[in-house]
């Protein structure tokens, strides 16, 4: 079994208004799978759909293999779930809470879950003996994610999972991923932070206004998200502008007085060779924002 | 269907709610029935022609109550104030399956594990149903000591038949609430509706019937048509069928509050 998540034409509109259209993904096993998308583009709905908590206008939706149609219940064992948005019993401490989930996740708990949740807790030290009523936005955070990983699931669903974390969480919970993946488990990560998908993430699908822009791999290039350029070059600029066709992976290109803009997701050792001949005054290159690398796709989308 | 994991969750998380309703039921039940005036027939009589035949209907008939404990018991706990009390208890309950986990987005999480829907519903209503018996006990104590203490007959079998219809009444409500919970997820708001439609009910049953005749073939559709505490307090009487039909209403509104809830979109 490889694909652990496999929608197909996966649609669900609120009464007249799109929640997503036609969404077709796939997700294997083993992989951090990054879904990224601003806010209301159909993150949430899509996750909502996958587990249940929303039924499907249209479309399937299979979950390790098989139909979530039928025996649904039992495929939600082998899940764990992060929402973006969730509260947790005010009134049981960090532990009782952990362990009434775990009681309910696995029935009676293997001592492999048991392990799990105990390396879990040890991992991320806040005071599990404390009444949930007095955690930190962080601290409720780090139960939420113990919560989804707990009980050893082949799947994880994460909703912008590091939220309220310190750098130190962060770093906690990113090494806790490479170790899930690490045994074969598959990490669906919704995110709208690009940095952070990149960071993680081997495949990164696109969402906005509710349909799935594209999917793509991340590679050490950055190919996906690119490069946000400017090359102040007062006597060159424009003699570069019309030689840019010569290089594969520029997008939004725009010439402003002396300086060249651009996104490039090419060869960055191609492009230094074709700033070589010119004279340059200044060169910056920083990550894109959001909004640019969704604005180049969705561009793309639309001219196909 | 039931989850053991819920149920106790569930007790746990409002056994002290429960525990300070109990207590306070408890200790009011002996207080009223310490009130009971022991008047002469004669003298019952001049006040109970003094009631409009209309407060007679709603509280009862003050002849008997003022010269009868039995009868006083009823009049002053059993007609309104018992199930009132243990009503309104059920229905904050039963906001708290729906409607809390939602308000308090605790709802995700939950069905992200791997349990019907229905069975939430069925362990927590079982849940609620435990946490009623146990809350009346302390209500049935009291009367029972203040039977004692005012020198009355105690009849062990009418006050648990009386304190069974209660809780029957009452899970009837916990079910209300939680089929409105279904649609109007928000506790207050479930809670405050499913007490007044059963306010309604009362009244419909204690007066309307009796002032509209064509009311009277649809009275089996009310639940306190079946609450009937006066004929095991004051007649000896009690009609376990009663308990029966009081538990279909319950069961009924958990039957339809499941198979609406299964089918419902949970919006964040």
């Amino acid at each position: 079994m490889d694909k652990v998540i496999e929608t197909r034409g996966l649609t669900k509109y609120y009464g007249a208004a799109l929640g997503i259209r036609d969404v077709d993904l796939v997700v294997r096993q083993g992989e951090v799978f990054g879904f990224l998308g601003p806010n209301g583009a159909g993150k949430t709905t899509t996750i909502r759909l996958l587990l249940g908590l929303l039924r499907p206008t249209r479309g399937e939706i299979r979950l390790l293999g098989q139909d979530t149609r039928r025996r649904f219940q039992s495929l939600l064992r082998d899940i764990g779930y992060l929402p973006g948005d969730f509260g947790l019993y005010g009134d049981l401490t960090g532990a009782q809470y952990l362990e009434y989930l775990m009681r309910l996740r696995a029935g009676r708990p293997t001592p492999e879950q048991k392990a799990a949740m105990n390396r879990l807790m040890r991992r991320f030290e806040i005071d599990f003996a404390k009444k949930i009523h007095g955690y930190s936005k962080g601290m409720k955070q780090v139960v939420g994610i113990i919560q989804a990983f707990m009980h050893l699931p082949r799947l994880t669903i994460l909703d912008e999972p590091t939220s309220g974390l310190d750098p130190i969480m962060q770093e906690a919970f990113y090494e806790l991923l490479v170790e899930e993946t690490g045994r074969g488990a598959a990490i669906f990560f919704s995110s709208h932070i690009l940095r952070e998908v990149e960071r993680v993430c081997g495949r990164v699908g696109m969402i906005k206004e509710g349909r799935l822009l594209n999917v793509e791999a991340m590679n050490e290039r950055g190919a996906l998200l690119g490069k946000k350029i400017a090359v102040k070059a007062p006597r060159d600029a424009a003699a570069m502008f019309q030689r840019l066709s010569e290089l594969d992976g520029v997008h939004d290109a725009a010439l402003r007085g002396g300086t060249l803009e651009l996104l490039f997701t090419g060869d960055m050792r191609q492009f230094l060779r074709f700033l070589a001949p010119f004279e340059i005054q200044d060169f910056t290159c920083e990550p894109p924002n959001t909004e640019d690398v969704f604005l180049r796709l969705y561009r793309a989308d639309r001219d196909v | 269907m039931f989850n053991t994991a819920l149920i106790r969750m569930f007790l746990l998380r409002h056994t002290k709610l429960v525990a300070i309703v109990a207590a306070a039921a408890g200790l009011l039940c002996l207080f009223l029935t310490l009130l009971f005036p022991n008047m002469p027939d004669d003298e019952a009589g001049v006040v109970s022609a003094s009631w409009p035949p209309i407060v007679r209907d709603l509280f009862g008939d003050p002849l008997l109550g003022f010269s009868d404990i039995h009868a006083w018991l009823h009049l002053q706990i059993f007609n309104i104030t018992f199930w009132a009390i243990y009503g309104v208890l059920a229905a904050i309950l039963a906001a708290g399956i729906i409607a809390r986990e939602i308000e308090c987005k605790t709802m995700d999480i939950l069905l992200s594990c791997p349990i019907r829907r229905r069975d939430v519903l069925a362990s927590e209503l079982a849940a609620i149903l435990i946490l009623l018996v146990l809350a009346v006990l302390p209500a049935l104590a009291g009367c029972a000591a203040g039977l004692a203490a005012m020198g009355g007959e105690i009849r062990l079998g009418t006050l648990v038949m009386v304190g069974a219809e209660g809780v029957f009444l009452s899970f009837s409500l916990a079910s209300a609430t939680l089929l409105i919970s279904v649609f109007v997820p928000n506790q207050v708001l479930s809670a405050a509706l499913a007490v007044a439609a059963y306010g309604l009910m009362f009244f419909v049953d204690s007066v309307l019937v009796r002032l509209v005749s064509a009311l009277e073939p649809c009275a089996f559709l009310n639940p306190f048509h079946f609450y009937n505490p006066e004929a095991a307090l004051i007649r000896q009487a009690a009609r376990p069928g009663d308990l029966i039909a009081l538990f279909a209403f319950g069961a009924t509104g958990a039957v339809v509050a499941a198979l609406v809830f299964a089918r419902r979109d949970i919006r964040c």
